[in-house]
């Protein structure tokens, strides 16, 4: 049982992370954003040079985020910005050649596809810390903290700041609010840079706590989509219960039943969820036909 | 197209422009001819798992092979003539394998180096026909006895070799310990890829047993795990004081880190001598962390590491120079079938070299530590040296921990 909730609770947190920023850009523009193992590699890698180059833990984790707030938002400009008008598929199959082969392929080229250790260029240890009776990392504990307050903040930023209430109606109907006098362009950069900084921190935080492994960021990446869509695509707070079921399930096949069968969990609930509930446990269902 | 047009497509044209560069990056064919002196190239075929999933595992032994040859080609080549590496990106997908092996044939290339994983290996063998062969991995069928494919090549041994040594090794350790064969709880870990699976079940599991290993435990954990901690848990609970772990160098370096986690008091176990794994063992500083070796290390002073790290640092190797040991052992085979072989090399000539080939030279022996003779029943090497290695928290660096084992060539069964 502690086995369980040690392994399931930051792996839910990992998940949530990630789920989030799909949440967030598909809520602002409609879009799926598979990008999100792309940009959770580069991440890493940029965290990988920044440490290298001295710069000490705590201010790296900062600076990878705003790297992926500013990438984020020059993506959307550069990218997604002329696919307005276009059908939906069409700017995902853009995040995918975006995330799969741009990315990928740049990342390979700078620094190759080697697995990295680079946690003790960081300046502090990964040691294990005792929570409750659970055993915990540093960083296991950061990205709990971190999916908490992520999740408030989110919250509170869709609830009450005058970015976040534009931010929920341009989710509504693009055309009205821009006639409505709101900056779509604006709302929608904000989201992107908004997520692309948090799974660039979530990329480079897992290679700090596991290593640097290109194959795994991109598993971790796609394994968090049935959270996001289990939770309910435009629902941030759903992610929590997504995130928390997905984790708790897969974790528990891997000890209990077969490690095979643990790595379909997710994709065997997402397929449930499009049966059952396609607009997930608090989705809306008018998502669905965006989806 | 007018101005707004123009504006529209420069994104789409910038993202196409970098994935075409990173396509050149994938593919950099001709690698070595331009360096080296104006005698017509040795054509060679050479595809291994550059940016796919085991990229990590497979990419840095092509490399080694490239380095070593960039650096002969500066030294003159063979006898006046370079060796021109076409080098491709097969990404562990069996179809691009087959696409690759076709592609060489097309080209009419003296011969192919192909590295990755024995999932790929069918796919690779159909499409190759009879174009001389040097396989990167451990040798996998159809390169060991008792039939081995007439073109068919491997600088290496049988995972079946593998195994035996893995288990001696295992009940040396223990002997070390003061633990006889019986108190020992072994389990076995693989990732689901079919020649990892089948030599725990078939090959280390049996043989383990014989010899009164008690095996409590065989775990097949996938490809694409993100968290082995808790197949770490599976297996203190299982009871287990010894892990063996034969497979992917990332995996194997992630279920060490997750044990030490855990805190788990037993000897882990895993292949040392492909990529990843030594720089792994480093980072991961486990006391109980082991790896099985069959090369020499730079902690063991050994002029070789020189010559490949001056030859790495001028041919702009991405990979750690440990990591080229086996490319760079690829390389010196390649080299002396070439040279026997003349110029210009024909398929039926190069196969008939490496059909009878000996290398033992003193550059060769100091990093592969056995000679390397392919005979008509045996195109894997005919026994191999092994030792554990693993990190010396005094020293700050992997030093091997017993002393060397050698292990005849047990062949496969034709499987």
């Amino acid at each position: 049982m502690t086995a369980l909730f040690e392994n399931a609770i930051p792996l839910a947190a990992l998940y949530g992370l990630i789920a989030v920023g799909y949440v967030v850009i598909y809520r602002a523009s409609g879009v799926l954003n598979f990008a999100h193992g792309g940009l959770m590699v580069l991440g890493a890698f940029i965290g990988f040079a920044l440490a290298g180059i001295g710069i000490v833990g705590i201010v790296v984790f900062p600076l990878v985020i705003l790297a992926g707030a500013a990438i984020g938002g020059l993506f959307y400009r550069l990218a997604m910005r002329p696919m307005a008008g276009q059908p939906v598929w069409a700017a995902v199959l853009v995040t995918i050649g975006f995330g799969f082969f741009v990315v990928i392929g740049i990342v390979q080229m700078i620094w190759s596809p080697r697995i990295r250790d680079f946690s003790g260029d960081l300046g502090f240890a990964n040691g294990n810390h005792e929570v409750l009776g659970l055993r915990f990392s540093t960083i296991e504990l950061v990205l709990i903290a971190s999916f908490v307050v992520v999740e408030a903040a989110l919250l509170a930023f869709y609830r009450w700041s005058r970015s976040g209430i534009r931010m929920r109606a341009a989710s509504q109907d693009h055309h009205l609010s821009a006639y409505r006098g709101i900056n779509i362009d604006i709302v929608f950069a904000l989201a992107w840079g908004i997520a692309t900084g948090l799974v660039m921190y979530v990329g480079f935080a897992y290679s700090v706590d596991a290593r640097l492994d290109m194959g795994a960021i991109g598993a971790l990446a796609l394994k968090a989509f049935p959270a996001a869509l289990a939770g309910g695509m435009d629902s941030v707070g759903g992610v929590v219960a997504g995130a928390l079921v997905i984790a708790f399930a897969e974790v528990y096949v891997q000890l209990e039943v077969d490690p095979l069968l643990a790595e379909a969990v997710p994709y065997l609930a997402l397929l449930l969820v499009l049966i059952v509930r396609p607009w997930g446990l608090f989705g809306t269902p008018e998502a669905v036909d965006r989806v | 197209m007018n101005l707004s047009n123009l504006k529209r497509a420069l994104p789409a044209l910038v993202l196409a422009g970098a994935v075409v560069l990173a396509g050149c990056g994938d593919d950099d064919e001709g690698s070595g001819a331009a360096s080296g002196n104006g005698g017509e190239p040795y054509v060679i075929g050479a595809t291994s798992d550059i940016s796919g999933p085991v990229a990590a595992t497979y990419g840095p032994i092509l490399e080694g092979l490239r380095v070593y040859v960039d650096q002969l080609n500066d030294d003159g080549g063979i006898d006046g003539h370079p060796i021109e590496l076409l080098i491709r990106d097969h990404k562990s997908d069996p179809a691009l394998v087959a696409s690759d092996a076709k592609f060489f044939n097309q080209r009419e290339t003296t011969g192919i180096f192909y590295a990755g994983p024995s999932s790929t290996l069918a796919s690779y063998l159909q499409s190759a026909q009879d174009a001389p062969t040097l396989y990167g991995n451990a040798c996998y069928p159809p390169a060991p006895p008792p039939e081995p494919a007439p073109n068919f090549f491997c600088v290496g041994v049988s995972p079946a070799t593998d195994a035996k040594a893995l288990v001696d090794l295992l009940l040396a350790h223990a002997e070390e310990e003061g633990k006889a064969p019986e108190d020992l709880k072994l389990a076995l870990v693989a990732e689901d890829i079919p020649g990892c699976r089948v030599v725990n079940k078939d090959v280390i599991a049996p043989d383990a047993e014989s010899r009164g290993i008690d095996v409590v435990a065989n775990e097949v954990v996938p490809v694409t795990v993100t968290n082995l901690t808790p197949t770490a848990e599976k297996i203190d609970r299982a009871g287990a004081n010894a892990v063996i772990h034969y497979c992917l160098s990332a995996q194997m370096v992630a279920l060490g880190d997750a044990l030490g986690q855990i805190e788990w008091p037993g000897s882990y176990m895993a292949a040392g001598n492909i990529p990843g794994m030594i720089d792994g063992v480093a980072e991961v500083k486990n006391p109980n962390f082991f790896a099985f070796d069959w090369f020499g290390l730079p902690s063991d002073d050994l002029a070789v590491f020189d010559d490949i790290e001056a030859a790495a640092e001028a041919h702009d190797a991405k990979a750690p120079i440990v990591d080229l040991r086996w490319g760079w052992s690829v390389g010196i085979v390649l080299h002396q079938a070439l040279e026997q072989c003349g110029f210009p090399c024909e398929r039926s000539k190069l196969l008939e070299v490496m059909g009878a080939l000996k290398v033992d030279d003193p550059t060769f022996l100091e990093l592969f530590n056995s000679p390397l003779e392919w005979s008509e029943g045996n195109h894997a090497s005919p026994s191999k040296t092994y030792r554990l290695v693993g990190w010396d928290d005094d020293k700050q660096e992997v030093v091997g921990t017993t002393d060397w084992i050698s292990v005849d060539e047990v062949g496969m069964g034709g499987d």
